[in-house]
């Protein structure tokens, strides 16, 4: 009950902004749905294969931007971290921070309310909203969908795109955990700072490993970027592995979680 | 019984440090009103806190209402309790009646809408504003509310004044007094503001760099405390001989100041009754003392006795 009534006020006072910004994210997505034209990208997708290794790999390892699937991996999928991750870097690495700095945290936890149903209460409201904006996201790509003649329905595998909007609230889900933890320890900035470092780390070790040497090529699998390349099934319509990294990145916003909630409880809450 | 009990309470920082609060051990009767005084940096609100759980202690055991509680991991004790933190955090975007809801919402109070109407109104708050543009006189009349709108059995206030004014701070004192006397609650009181503990404590502990230095009865205290006399002489020559007088006869006397024909000193609790004695009877250079004053010593007095110590090696804890 504690735990959905802090999660229920924080969506209460943040509701407006986070339609505002799912309606911002859905309209940006259909804006590119209204872009999709195989012929005008044969020229780009040939002008891409010739970028060097690492300027590809930023964009998914396959690149098809004549398929709907191809094009949704490059402009989409591979930059959405850019696009809605910022924003849960920046608002769940200070919420914590923020209610200790302004001191409002000292009524709430003066009540019996256990200090994790009240971190809990922040991530759930972070996690909610990332689902209320992947939701618009989906209803702005099957608006572009159904509307523009520039694409055709039966050609679009469905159950592969609602997998990959799945996918991909389960990486911005790791990628708010990630900054979760450090909320729960830091102060504002420095959690703000640490999240941002963390997750730039994580994008350059998770996509660009093949650049660095074969001995600490290992440390890929340390990013939640390596386990979300949604390349092979929107353009090679290949399931591998696919249920194994949503799983991967759900244990490991489980472990973050568990981990923030773990500090959380130990530490002391200063004057 | 006692409504809190601490025992041996420590916690340092820095590797011990610093030590904020360096064992306390504190007992405040159910039904008192127990002031805990000491300038800032004492330890105050670091002891408030480890009772709250909000700071792990580094030893010590705290007991609350009888019950001995890990102020960390349990958490049902905290029902128990109302309260007011030294620096207030609202948040900015609600309005008092939005908190007030919020809070009650969370904490499942009842709300109990012809008490918060009452206060609401005896403290002049203005209901439908939001806390960010509220002045600090304002927020805290707010946190006046949301600290006593469920039920408790011991009220912690830690500074609870601060930043409201003068009438204010007396509508504030009679609320909470009318409260007490419904429910008999506990409270505990942190302050630096020394006369509002006079008037409103029955029992004060003393702070002093994280060890408690005395623990009595606002009375008690008192009587500990130097009596402040000051006698007006007819001439000159009447207050030479009275000087002499005092200071032969009383060397614990110190004197304040002699101006024109009067004198002031400061007298121990115990001489007090001795000395009015001698001014009933003698007579000085032939005349009795022309007019006299006897004051009782203000915490504030005492309160500078027990930190005259600290202040002058200028140590302080934070």
């Amino acid at each position: 009950m504690k735990l959905i009534q802090t999660t229920i006020k924080e969506l209460k006072y943040n509701i407006k902004a986070i339609i505002i910004m799912g309606l911002f994210f859905g309209l940006f997505f259909l804006a590119f749905m209204a872009m999709f034209d195989p012929t005008l990208f044969e020229d780009m997708e040939a002008l891409l294969a010739s970028y060097p290794e690492a300027i590809v790999q930023m964009v998914g390892e396959y690149i098809a931007l004549t398929t709907f699937g191809g094009f949704l991996n490059v402009y989409l999928f591979s930059m959405t971290w850019f696009y809605f991750g910022f924003y849960f870097i920046i608002k769940a690495a200070q919420d914590i921070p923020k209610e200790i700095e302004d001191k409002t945290i000292d009524i709430i936890l003066s009540k019996p309310i256990k200090r994790w149903k009240f971190v809990i209460g922040k991530y759930v409201k972070h996690v909610i909203t990332a689902f209320i904006l992947v939701v618009f996201s989906i209803l702005g790509v099957l608006i572009g969908v159904f509307s523009f003649p520039n694409i055709n329905p039966s050609e679009i595998y469905f159950t592969e795109l609602y997998t990959v909007f799945l996918w991909l609230f389960v990486f911005l889900v790791a990628l708010i955990s990630t900054s979760l933890f450090f909320s729960t320890f830091l102060r504002p900035r420095r959690a703000l700072t640490f999240s941002f470092a963390i997750i730039i780390f994580f994008y350059i070790v998770g996509i660009f490993w093949e650049a660095f040497p074969e001995a600490i090529q290992g440390m890929k699998f340390a990013s939640v970027f390596y386990y979300f390349e949604t390349s092979n099934l929107l353009v090679n319509h290949v399931w591998d592995n696919v249920l194994l990294n949503i799983l991967i990145l759900t244990g490991y916003s489980a472990c973050m979680v568990g981990l923030s909630v773990f500090i959380f409880n130990k530490r002391d809450i200063p004057v | 019984m006692n409504a809190i009990e601490i025992k041996d309470l420590k916690k340092y920082y820095n590797k011990g440090k610093i030590k904020a609060v360096d064992g306390i051990s504190l007992k405040v009767p159910k039904g008192a009103r127990f002031g805990f005084l000491g300038p800032n940096g004492a330890g105050k609100t670091t002891t408030i806190r480890c009772i709250l759980g909000f700071l792990n202690p580094d030893s010590g055991i705290t007991v609350i209402n009888g019950e001995e509680i890990n102020p960390k991991k349990d958490v049902k004790f905290k029902n128990q309790i109302g309260y007011l933190p030294g620096e207030l955090g609202l948040y900015k975007y609600m309005t008092a009646d939005q908190l007030i809801k919020y809070f009650a919402k969370l904490f499942d109070i009842e709300i109990d809408w012809k008490f918060i109407k009452n206060v609401t109104e005896r403290l002049e708050i203005e209901m439908d504003r939001k806390m960010g543009v509220l002045s600090k006189g304002n927020k805290q009349k707010v946190g006046v509310l949301t600290a006593l709108m469920g039920k408790f059995d011991i009220l912690i206030m830690d500074e609870p004044t601060s930043g409201l004014d003068p009438l204010m701070q007396s509508e504030f004192y009679r609320i909470i007094s009318e409260r007490q006397a419904e429910s008999n609650c506990t409270v505990f009181v942190s302050s630096h503001v020394l006369p509002e503990i006079e008037k409103f404590c029955d029992r004060v502990a003393i702070i002093k760099n994280g060890k408690i230095v005395e623990v009595s009865s606002v009375q008690e205290l008192k009587k500990k405390s130097l009596k402040r006399f000051e006698l007006d002489f007819e001439n000159n020559k009447s207050l030479t001989e009275f000087n002499s007088f005092l200071l032969s006869d009383f060397p614990e006397a110190i004197v304040k100041q002699k101006y024109q024909q009067r004198i002031e000193f400061l007298l121990p609790y115990s001489q007090s009754r001795e000395i009015l004695q001698y001014l009933s009877k003698n007579t000085w250079a032939g005349i009795p003392i022309k007019d006299f004053d006897i004051t009782h010593s203000t915490l504030d007095n005492i309160f500078l006795e027990y930190y005259k110590d600290s202040n002058s090696k200028g140590g302080d804890v934070i």
